[in-house]
C-alpha cells in the first residue's frame, strides 16, 4: 500500500513538472504595458485586481487598524486583497511573497521587517512583473537603497520622520528641565530605530540632556523590566526615560516598573514613542510626558498609491517617495483623543470620497504627501466631528 | 492493520493534500513558478530536519536549532567578513561547535537533552542580538545563490548522505537501537555517549547548512535568524510520522513528507485566498488530526 501511494505521488508530481508552463508568463510584463487609466479589469480579464498584503499582524492598534482600513478603502476600490499574517523575518516575508505572487497578486504591500528584506521581496516581485510599495521604514542601506530604487516595479516608499519626533520628544523634558535620562535604544540594523536612535541622542547633545545609561529594547517584557529596575539601582540621579518605542508591552513595562518601584508617583517621567495600553493613565498619574504614534495614514496612503498604479495611473517616472510626521502627544487630553480615535479599527478617518479622489489619473505625488501632512490631532478631531 | 494505516497516513495525508490544491487552484498550485516557490520555502527545514533525524532516533529532542542557526550565521559573518565561500563553511563549524556543546551538557553535564538544547537556544539568540545590536549584517552577495538549482543540490547532497548514514552506517542504525533499547545497546557493548554525540554534531552540520540557506534567502544575518526554526523542524518531523520517541521505526522518509505537508498546506491556503484570520486554525487541525491518527501509542500501553 505504502509503495503504491509512493509510485502514485511520484507519477503525479512528474506530471506537475511536464504540465508546468513556462514561468516567465507575468515576467513578460513591463511597467508601462499595464492597463489604461480606469480599466478595472486585470491583464489577465478578471474581474478584480488582487494585491498580496504582507502583514505582521492585526492584533495591535496599529495593524488592526490598517487591517480595517486597507480591507474599507478595497471594498471602495473594488479590489480584492489576500493576506499574509505574522511574518516577522525576512525569509518569512519572502515565502508570503512568492505565495501570493502565484495565487495571481498583481501587487505586493509590505512592511520590511529588514532592510534586506527590500531587495529579496523587491527582485520576487521585478521577476514576476508585479508592482509593489512599502511604508513605515527607511531604507538604510546604500547598495540595498539603489538596487530597489532602479526596480522599475517598485512604487511608492513612504517612511515617517522619526528623527525629528524624537528629537521634539527629548525638547519637551528639557523645557522642564530635565538634564540627566536613561535611554532605551532600539535595533541599530532596524531602519525605522536608527533614527529614532538618533533623534534621541542628538536632541540630548543638543538640548543638554546627558544620557547616564542605555539599555537596547526588547519585545520581552521582562527584559524592560529588568533593566529599568538596573536604571533605578544604577542611576538614582536619573529624572526620565527615553523609550525608542513602546509597543509589544514595553510601554506598558516601563510604567508598571516604576509603579511597583515605591517612587512618587510621577517622579520618573517617560518619554516613549509609540502609544501602548494604559498611556492615559501614565499621563494622568505623571509618568508620561510625551509620546507618538499614528503611522497608519502612511500605511493608507502607500496601499493607495499601489492600487492607482496597478489600475495604470502613473503618478512618477520613478519611485515616489514621501514622509509622515507621527502625532507627538503632550497631554492627557490629547492621548483621549489619539486613544479613542487614531489607531483604533473602528474609526475610520478617512471618507469614501476621499479614498476615491486618491486613485486615478488626475492623482500627483503632491496629493498623497498633502494628505500626510494633513496628519495632526487637529486632523483628527475634525475627521470625527469633534470642536 | 491498525500500525500499517498508521505509517501510511502522513504519506497519504501529502497525496490528498497535492490532489486538493492541484485541483482546486486552476492551475496555480501545480505552476512551475509555486512549484519552485515550494522547494525553496521548505529547503531549510528539510536540510535541518535531516540531522534531528538522527538525534529523534536515539528518543532525545534538540530545541537549539534556531539558537545555533542565529549563533552560527552571526559568528560565520563576523569572521568571513563576508566572503561567501568561507561564511559557508563556519556556518557548519559553528553549527557543530553549538551541536557538540548541547551534546556535552546532556552527556557528561546529565541534563536532558531537550534542556541542554534550550540552553544553546537562548544563548545563540543572545549572542546573535548582542552581536548584531552593534552591526548591520548584510550579505546582498549571498543572494546570488537563491536559485532553484541551488537549493535542489543542497537538499539532494544532505538528504542522500544523510539516508545513507541513517540506514546503511552504524551511526544511524545505533540511533536507533540506542532508541528503542538504550540498556540492550550498552550491553551489547555500543558506545551510548559517542553515538548520541555523533548525532548532535550531525545535527550540527545540518543547522550550519540551514544557516548558510537561510542567510542565501534572507540577504542578511538579523536577531531573527533562525526564529522558530526547532519548532518548525518538529512540527514537520510529527507530521512526518516520525516517533517522538524514536528507536527502529524513526524513517528518514519522514524528513520529506512531513517538511512537505508543511509547506504544500502553507502555499496551497494562500492560493485558496482563505481568511487569514483562520489559516493558523485551518493549520492547527490539520496537524493535529495527522498527528493523532499517526501517533503510536502502543508503548504508552506498555506503561500503563
Amino acid at each position: 500500500m505504502k509503495k503504491l501511494i509512493s509510485m502514485f505521488l511520484i507519477v503525479a508530481m512528474l506530471c506537475t513538472f511536464a504540465a508546468c508552463g513556462s514561468s516567465a508568463d507575468a515576467g513578460g510584463t513591463s511597467p508601462s504595458s499595464s492597463n489604461p487609466a480606469g480599466d478595472t479589469t486585470t491583464d489577465s480579464g478578471t474581474d478584480k485586481y488582487k494585491i498580496g498584503m504582507i502583514w505582521y499582524g492585526n492584533t495591535d492598534a496599529m495593524g488592526g487598524t490598517f487591517y480595517a482600513w486597507a480591507n474599507r478603502a478595497a471594498e471602495v476600490l473594488d479590489v480584492e486583497l489576500v493576506w499574509a499574517l505574522g511574518s516577522y523575518t525576512t525569509a518569512d516575508e519572502l515565502a508570503d511573497c512568492e505565495n501570493l505572487i502565484n495565487a495571481g497578486c498583481d501587487a505586493i504591500y509590505f512592511i520590511p521587517m529588514d532592510t534586506a528584506a527590500n531587495l529579496q521581496l523587491g527582485n520576487a516581485c521585478q521577476e514576476a512583473g508585479v508592482f509593489w510599495a512599502i511604508s513605515n521604514r527607511d531604507i538604510i542601506d546604500k547598495e540595498i537603497y539603489e538596487a530597489v530604487y532602479a526596480n522599475p516595479y517598485f512604487v511608492t516608499h513612504i517612511y515617517d520622520n522619526s528623527y525629528d519626533v524624537c528629537k521634539d520628544m527629548v525638547k519637551v523634558l528639557a523645557d522642564e528641565g530635565y538634564t540627566k535620562v536613561c535611554m532605551i535604544s532600539g535595533d541599530p540594523t532596524d531602519a525605522m530605530m536608527v533614527d529614532r536612535n538618533a533623534g534621541f541622542t542628538d536632541g540630548c547633545k543638543e538640548y543638554g540632556i546627558e544620557i547616564l545609561g542605555t539599555f537596547q529594547s526588547s519585545t520581552d517584557s521582562a527584559v524592560i523590566v529588568d533593566g529599568v529596575s538596573n536604571f533605578l539601582t544604577l542611576y538614582p540621579e536619573m529624572e526620565a526615560i527615553l523609550a525608542v518605542s513602546g509597543t509589544a508591552g514595553v510601554g506598558e513595562a516601563i510604567i508598571s516598573t516604576l509603579e511597583g518601584s515605591g517612587k512618587e508617583q510621577g517622579s520618573i517621567k517617560v518619554a516613549a514613542f509609540d502609544t501602548f495600553s494604559g498611556n492615559e493613565k501614565a499621563f494622568e498619574d505623571g509618568w508620561l510626558v510625551a509620546s507618538c504614534g499614528g503611522y497608519t495614514s502612511e500605511c493608507l496612503v502607500s496601499f493607495l498609491s499601489l492600487i492607482n498604479r496597478v489600475k495604470g495611473n502613473e503618478v512618477s517616472d520613478s519611485v515616489t517617495t514621501l514622509t509622515l510626521a507621527p502625532l507627538l502627544i503632550t497631554s492627557a487630553e490629547e492621548m483621549e483623543i489619539f486613544s479613542q480615535y487614531v489607531d483604533n479599527p473602528e474609526v475610520f478617518l478617512y471618507s469614501d470620497e476621499v479614498i476615491k479622489s486618491l486613485v486615478g489619473p488626475d492623482v500627483t505625488a503632491n496629493d498623497y504627501q498633502a494628505i500626510l501632512d494633513d496628519w495632526s490631532i487637529e486632523f483628527v478631531k475634525k475627521a470625527v466631528g469633534i470642536e | 492493520m491498525r500500525k500499517q494505516f498508521r505509517k501510511i497516513v502522513p504519506l497519504a495525508g501529502l497525496v490528498i493534500l497535492i490532489a486538493v490544491f492541484s485541483l482546486t487552484t486552476d492551475g496555480k498550485f501545480t505552476s512551475a513558478n509555486n512549484i519552485r516557490s515550494i522547494i525553496m520555502q521548505s529547503a531549510i527545514v528539510l536540510v535541518a530536519a535531516v540531522g534531528t533525524v538522527f538525534v529523534m532516533a536515539h528518543n532525545n529532542l534538540d530545541f537549539s536549532l534556531g539558537g545555533a542557526c542565529a549563533f552560527s550565521s552571526v559568528a560565520a559573518y563576523l569572521i568571513s567578513g563576508g566572503n561567501m565561500y568561507l561564511f559557508f563553511i563556519l556556518c557548519i563549524v559553528f553549527g557543530v561547535l553549538c551541536g557538540l556543546l548541547t551534546s556535552l551538557i546532556h552527556i557528561k553535564g546529565r541534563v536532558p537533552a531537550f534542556m541542554a538544547g534550550m540552553c544553546i537556544m537562548f544563548a545563540g539568540r543572545g549572542i546573535a542580538q548582542t552581536a548584531v545590536a552593534s552591526r548591520s549584517m548584510l550579505l546582498v552577495s549571498a543572494t546570488k545563490l537563491n536559485n532553484l538549482w541551488v537549493f535542489i543540490a543542497i537538499i539532494a547532497v544532505v538528504f542522500t548522505i544523510g539516508f545513507i548514514l541513517f540506514n546503511y552506517t552504524k551511526i544511524g542504525k545505533y540511533q536507533k537501537l540506542i532508541g528503542t533499547n538504550p540498556k540492550a545497546a550498552e550491553l551489547s557493548g555500543i558506545s551510548i555517549s559517542k553515538y548520541k554525540m555523533l548525532a548532535f554534531i550531525i545535527s550540527g552540520v545540518t543547522v550550519g547548512i540551514a544557516a548558510w540557506l537561510t542567510i542565501i534567502r534572507s540577504g542578511s544575518v538579523s536577531a531573527n535568524t533562525g526564529l522558530n526554526l526547532e519548532i518548525d523542524v518538529l512540527l514537520a518531523l510529527s507530521l512526518g510520522g516520525i516517533p517522538m520517541s524514536g528507536g527502529s521505526a524513526t524513517k528518514m522518509r519522514s524528513v520529506f513528507i512531513g517538511t512537505l505537508i508543511y509547506f504544500i498546506l502553507n502555499n496551497g491556503l494562500t492560493l485558496w485566498g482563505l481568511n487569514a484570520n483562520y489559516v493558523d486554525i485551518v493549520k492547527a487541525a490539520f496537524f493535529l488530526f495527522t498527528v493523532t491518527i499517526s501517533i503510536d501509542r502502543s508503548q504508552k500501553t506498555l506503561i500503563e
